[in-house]
């Protein structure tokens, strides 16, 4: 991990008008939407979008801008630059999602209908599985295409196995259904803590699931990373 | 211990998805030494292979095989990276970030202090000629001149002791162009080891002690240059023929007076060799003062546009051999001192480097 690399990072996500733009549209309808039901639910669903938002070209346009040739000039290992470019993607996510559900939670005070505190935090640790299970999963993307080539990778991923899951539902393929969940819970890996409000503890193996999803992915990404060729030549 | 090995460097891309329309040798057994403190060109035609043995020498690029060692370490040791300073051809500077921020970041993946930065950043800044005003604006709102100098100043972060300049005049105007000889020499001066891939042969001529010609693939030949010998070239100087023209004798005779060598006589032109600029003015000074009536004088092209021109290889030099024709291996040489040669048999190709110029002498 690399600091330098990480602060950058938020620096330029956070000047881009265009991505602040659509982060805003991300989490003031779900905020309006809290603000009429008065529920913290609403707010929930907001971090996977963010992360995806945030995360979108981390490195694929590095890759084709060039200026990923820069950054390699320097003593920065290439593992250092990808889990830089996921934490920076993470942190940018996470901080507006909080943000977010916090302001929710705010609106519900004033609601005189405050979340419990348990429920609060179920929605904040949810948001950062959430958050850094698809921030990895870009990144992932990211690698394997330049420019925002990943977020079309990531919607083309989805509509393919959405469709082969409804496919495998009309013919009654169960092989087919399990495999699209397979494909869609690497796409959004996050954990459920929905059980926290009554007290239980959290499912070890939809935690171990979501961290070796991540591991996975960023092993795979950081796989391809290494073999890219970085010259105009070379593509 | 030598700056720069490369030893056989092979290095094809594959054509077509998945390679399925073959390859293509970009690089096919190049093999190189350059001694710290070198400034070495590398000249060649378009697709030559420059840009891939770039790519290849900063750790972009993997050959298919060959050995690189850059002061006897792997070109992607950190310790390597924090002594490069590198050039892009293609100005692919954060266009979001301010001239200033850019410096600092590039300060701070390089590993250099903080307390130092602003200092540091702000003397590179001045040292490439770019003021307060241009430091504080976006990047995406330069000029490709302000560009090319603000991406010298990156190269220059932390005085690397490689640098890599990949067509480093290129859109620079002729002020920006001082100030790029001006620190080259100080950087040469200073031991720094500098590779330059560029077109710009009368720049190259100017700045490098030492030239390699790439094409197709393989050093096609080196040339050595002497420390300042940009200067020393061979005039053209065309005479009326209104007038009866001057024995070469007497040519001779004036040119001798004036410090150059008369070299011959092609109705209606004569030839003289000369030192430097001075020399050329003495010489131009001279022919009028014994009322020779010229009409024009040119001065020849320089070595390495015979040598572009020439395709690089002469018989004498032809391709290079793997491991041959390596600065390392043979023994060291004196400068050439006198003027430029004229003719394309004169190069001292495969002949060792020079020593680094003492400081100024370009």
């Amino acid at each position: 991990m690399n600091a330098t690399l990480v602060r950058a990072f938020l620096r330029q996500r956070f000047t881009s008008p265009m991505r602040l733009a659509i982060a805003a549209m991300f989490t003031f309808f779900p905020l309006a939407g809290l603000a009429l039901t008065g529920q913290l639910a609403m707010v929930q669903g907001i971090a996977g979008p963010l992360a995806i938002l945030f995360a979108a070209g981390a490195i694929g346009q590095d890759v084709s801008s060039g200026t990923l040739q820069l950054l390699l000039a320097r003593p920065v290992t290439r593992p250092a630059y990808l889990v830089s470019r996921w934490l920076g993607a993470s942190l940018a996510a996470y901080g507006l999602a909080a943000a977010t559900i916090l302001l929710g939670a705010g609106v519900l005070v004033l609601r005189g209908t405050p979340a419990a505190p348990l429920e609060l935090a179920r929605v904040l640790l949810e948001a950062a599985s959430s958050v850094t299970g698809h921030a990895a999963v870009m990144i992932m993307l990211s690698t394997l295409v330049g420019g925002l080539g990943d977020l079309g990778l990531y919607a083309l991923t989805l509509f393919l196995s959405q469709m082969a899951a409804a496919i495998g539902a009309f013919r009654q393929w169960t092989w087919l259904q399990r495999a699209s969940a397979e494909v869609q819970g690497v796409l959004g890996p996050e954990v459920s803590l929905a059980g926290l409000a009554q007290g239980l503890p959290p499912s070890w193996f939809a935690v171990v699931s979501w961290a070796s999803t991540i591991t996975l992915v960023l092993a795979v990404g950081l796989a391809r990373l290494n073999r890219r060729e970085l010259s105009y030549a070379s593509g | 211990m030598a700056a720069i090995v490369v030893e056989n460097l092979v290095k094809s891309y594959a054509r077509g998805l998945g390679g399925l329309g073959g390859r293509t040798v970009a690089l096919a057994g190049v093999s190189l030494t350059i001694e710290p403190g070198e400034t070495v060109g590398i000249i060649g035609p378009n697709g030559a292979g420059k840009t891939t043995l770039l790519g290849c020498l900063l750790g972009f690029l993997r050959p298919d095989s060959g050995r690189i060692a850059i002061h006897g370490l792997p070109v992607d040791d950190l310790a390597v990276r924090a002594a490069t300073g590198y050039l892009p051809e293609r100005l692919v500077l954060d266009r979001w970030m301010s001239g200033m921020a850019l410096l600092q970041f590039h300060h701070a993946l390089a590993g250099l202090p903080a307390d130092s930065r602003e200092a540091d950043c702000q003397a590179l800044l001045d040292r490439v000629g770019l003021d307060r005003e241009a430091a504080g604006r976006r990047v995406g709102r330069y000029s490709r001149g302000m560009l090319q100098r603000l991406a010298l100043a990156q190269a220059l972060v932390g005085e690397p002791r490689l640098l890599y300049l990949d067509e480093p005049v290129s859109g620079v105007d002729p002020a920006g162009i001082v100030v790029f000889r001006d620190i080259l020499a100080r950087l040469s001066a200073s031991g720094a080891t500098i590779l330059i891939n560029s077109h710009q042969l009368a720049e190259v001529e100017r700045v490098c002690h030492r030239v390699v010609f790439v094409k197709q693939g393989r050093v096609e030949a080196m040339e050595t240059m002497r420390a300042g010998a940009a200067h020393a070239r061979v005039l053209r100087v065309r005479l009326s023929t209104e007038q009866p023209a001057a024995a070469p004798g007497r040519l001779a005779a004036i040119a001798g007076d004036a410090g150059a060598t008369f070299r011959g006589w092609s109705a209606p032109d004569a030839r003289f060799a000369v030192a430097d600029d001075a020399g050329a003015t003495r010489l131009i000074a001279a022919l009028a003062r014994d009322g020779v009536a010229l009409i024009e004088v040119m001065p020849e092209e320089g070595r390495l546009e015979r040598l572009f021109a020439a395709g690089g290889g002469s018989a004498a030099t032809g391709a290079s051999p793997p491991g041959a024709g390596s600065a390392g291996e043979a023994a060291p040489a004196a400068p050439d001192a006198s003027p430029a040669p004229d003719t394309a048999g004169d190069h001292s190709r495969f002949m060792p480097p020079p020593g680094p110029p003492a400081e100024g002498a370009r």
